[in-house]
């Protein structure tokens, strides 16, 4: 790109790398950020140095976080006893959007996957039987991704777990709200009959 | 190609953007390919169940510039079992990585296809380790490397090979050496007759018949030593699950000891 003062190409190639951005948005952004009103362009790079600074994974439950433990490991309102184990911190912010879960989270930072290289060892599992181990713990939610990689790990951690802790559950499976039965697959299907509910 | 159909089985599927995943498909009427479902992460899309990992399905896809769309699907099997053992899993991921790997693009080859689905079906009850044994063997097979059983690589004398109590197997040479040949081979490895009557007998039999067959674990061992040997010469692959693989297959060997 020796189209563009060599400052310019640097900026340019450095926003090619992040996600979903293409060459010719990197050179719109990177004209943009030149042209931007007064401490815009500052302000955005002392947000990602910050950022990368003061973001870390909180030592209990491995949430992102700047202060460990992190807030929803901290709040004395949550239930203590209640634990959801999600794949990633992403997750808690869905269930937290929903407003109505109260307990505390464990998040396993993926799923196995054996064709990635991913296995029992390279999730958080060793924290999550420590943390579970201390006894506290009355029930563990497993909230991974309805999907093949989300289910065998979800009942691996269940025959883990079992054992230690009084009561193990799976976040129910059925049809999405707003759904339609017509294009239900078979396995949504069925298991939204075994999880029927009475009402 | 514009608009086709395919029958296929999802051999692994990865994270795309927002929702949308990337697919490894090994289809009947085109080999393996690899197509874009978009927005199947999303709770309401109707692609969703059809596009899950090892599903059997039957696809609508677009050609695209790079990557083809698929544009409808129905599921027609779903191993769900799968999910439930985490050793099936792994025998599950192993198959269709190694598929992933050894086949070219596009090029059809419906023995291929057939062994995968008769694979995911057998691992409902059968032994994984054995599955997984048959599957490298027929693999192999249907792709051209077969190794040569009945007879001596070194020279074409078949009787030789019978009645001997120790046998050798040269991997370069891809076939069994005779005890008077393999003097002169350096890099012949030992084999014993058993797990070449085993391996001979999974490749002249259909998978439903050999995946019956009661195997020892020792017998089992040595066949999985051999052919991963072949397989990182012949077919030069290093397989991620591979490891899980035989670290399972480990714990559960000292796990039955202790019990």
């Amino acid at each position: 790109m020796h189209l563009y003062p060599s400052s310019l190409a640097a900026l340019i190639e450095a926003l090619r790398k992040l996600p979903g951005i293409g060459p010719k948005t990197a050179q719109r952004l990177a004209l943009y950020l030149l042209h931007a009103p007064e401490g815009e362009a500052e302000g955005l790079a002392q947000a990602i140095l910050d950022a990368r600074e003061k973001i870390f994974f909180c030592s209990v439950c491995g949430n992102l976080t700047d202060t460990d433990p992190c807030e929803l490991c901290r709040d004395e309102k949550r239930d203590r006893s209640l634990l959801c184990v999600v794949e990633w911190p992403r997750d808690i912010i869905a269930f937290e959007r929903t407003g109505e879960f109260n307990g505390v989270y464990h998040v396993l930072h993926g799923v196995l996957s054996p064709m990635d290289g991913i296995g029992p060892d390279d999730l958080k599992i060793a924290e999550l039987l420590k943390r579970v181990s201390k006894g506290d713990i009355k029930e563990v939610i497993l909230a991974t991704n309805p999907n093949v990689e989300g289910e065998a790990t979800a009942l691996y951690l269940a025959q883990l777990l079992k054992p230690i802790v009084p009561k193990v559950t799976r976040i129910a499976h059925g049809l999405p709200v707003g759904g339609d039965l017509e294009f239900a697959d078979t396995a949504t299907l069925s298991r939204s009959l075994l999880g029927r509910q009475v009402i | 190609m514009g608009i086709y159909k395919a029958e296929s089985i999802v051999l692994r599927s990865r994270v795309y953007g927002e929702a949308d995943r990337i697919l490894v498909l090994y289809t009947r009427e085109a080999g393996k390919l690899s197509a874009i479902a978009k927005g199947v992460r999303k709770t309401t899309s109707r692609l969703r169940g059809a596009v899950q990992l090892f599903t059997h399905t039957h696809l609508l896809l677009y050609t695209g510039k790079t990557l083809d769309t698929v544009s409808q699907g129905e599921a027609e099997e779903q191993f769900s079992y799968l999910e439930q053992d985490l050793q099936l899993f792994t025998a599950a991921s192993y198959c269709a990585e190694l598929v992933d790997r050894l086949t070219p693009d596009r090029e059809p080859q419906p023995r291929v296809f057939y062994l995968i689905l008769s694979t995911l079906r057998a691992l409902k009850d059968g032994n994984p380790e054995l599955l997984t044994r048959i599957f490298e063997l027929k693999l192999l097979d249907i792709l051209g490397y077969r190794p040569r059983l009945n007879s001596c690589v070194m020279g074409d004398h078949p009787a030789a090979v019978e009645g001997a109590k120790q046998l050798w197997f040269s991997i370069e040479r891809g076939g069994v050496i005779c005890p008077a040949c393999a003097e002169h081979c350096k890099e012949a490895i030992p084999l014993s007759p058993a797990a070449l009557g085993v391996m001979a007998y999974i490749l002249r039999s259909p998978l439903q018949q050999a995946v019956k067959a009661k195997i020892s674990p020792k017998i089992l061992r040595e066949m999985a030593v051999l052919l991963q040997k072949f397989l990182t010469y012949h077919g030069d692959v290093k397989l991620q699950s591979r490891y899980f693989l035989d670290a399972l297959r480990d714990s559960e060997t000292t796990r039955h000891k202790k019990q």
